[in-house]
């Protein structure tokens, strides 16, 4: 397996394990108006991301490409890919960050304000979306055999 | 732009060098077993500097083994 490939599938379950993680914590119980006045959640919320970074550069580190590596890890194919899933990645939290607030300005339009706390789930929720579309988007790019000089 | 493809015949010149295999292959051009798979399968065109060094193990030219197929092409 290619180092791009061991790299998409991993930062997908990493991310995706925290997200979920995430919107357990963040939805749970009084949900996102209370998430910012409940200590204990929000401190959660911080482990989760934490760890989330944690076990992404440990996995960075272990999948490293090694001075004695027997085969190549990766190669001009990997790195065009690992670039249109980056640039594609890169649209989509745009689009998700100006969706998601224009969704949050229409549901709190009347109340005059929005809860803070879903200023939390924005800021978290771009990491979770930044990392799980560049490795899914990784994967397709991959599955299909695409790369430099493909159509 | 014209649509063009770019065909090769490094199965053939794996088969005529003692059955290389992919992987000694892709380890000596510097490149994945995937890339070669995909590329006897016609399914990605390698860069320039890729094709070189391909065409460098076999110690043939460039045009011996990849070739180009399309069009006429436009400017």
């Amino acid at each position: 397996m290619t180092q791009t490939r061991k790299r998409a599938v991993f930062t997908f379950l990493i991310w995706g394990v925290a997200m979920a993680a995430f919107s357990v914590i963040f939805f749970y119980g009084a949900g996102p108006e209370r998430y910012a006045l409940e200590k204990w959640r929000r401190l959660a919320g911080a482990v989760i991301i934490a760890c989330g970074y944690l076990f992404y550069g440990l996995m960075l580190f272990l999948t490293r490409i090694r001075p004695g590596d027997h085969a190549v890890g990766r190669d001009e194919r990997d790195e065009e890919i690992r670039n249109r899933a980056n640039a594609s990645a890169f649209i989509l939290v745009l689009v998700y960050v100006f969706a998601l607030s224009i969704i949050l300005w229409e549901k709190f339009q009347g109340s005059g304000f929005v809860p803070v706390g879903w200023m939390w789930f924005l800021a978290y929720s771009t990491s979770f979306a930044a990392f799980i579309s560049s490795s899914v988007i990784a994967l397709i790019l991959e599955f299909k055999a695409s790369g430099h000089g493909q159509g | 732009m014209a649509k063009a493809e770019i065909r090769n015949k490094i199965r053939r010149y794996r088969f005529d060098a003692g059955e290389m295999t992919q992987e000694e292959l892709a380890n000596r051009a510097g490149c994945t077993r995937q890339t070669i798979i995909l590329m006897e399968q016609s399914r990605y065109v390698p860069s320039l500097a890729l094709a070189f060094r391909i065409a460098g193990v076999f110690k043939a030219g460039i045009e011996d083994i990849f070739e180009y197929v399309g069009e006429e092409h436009e400017v």
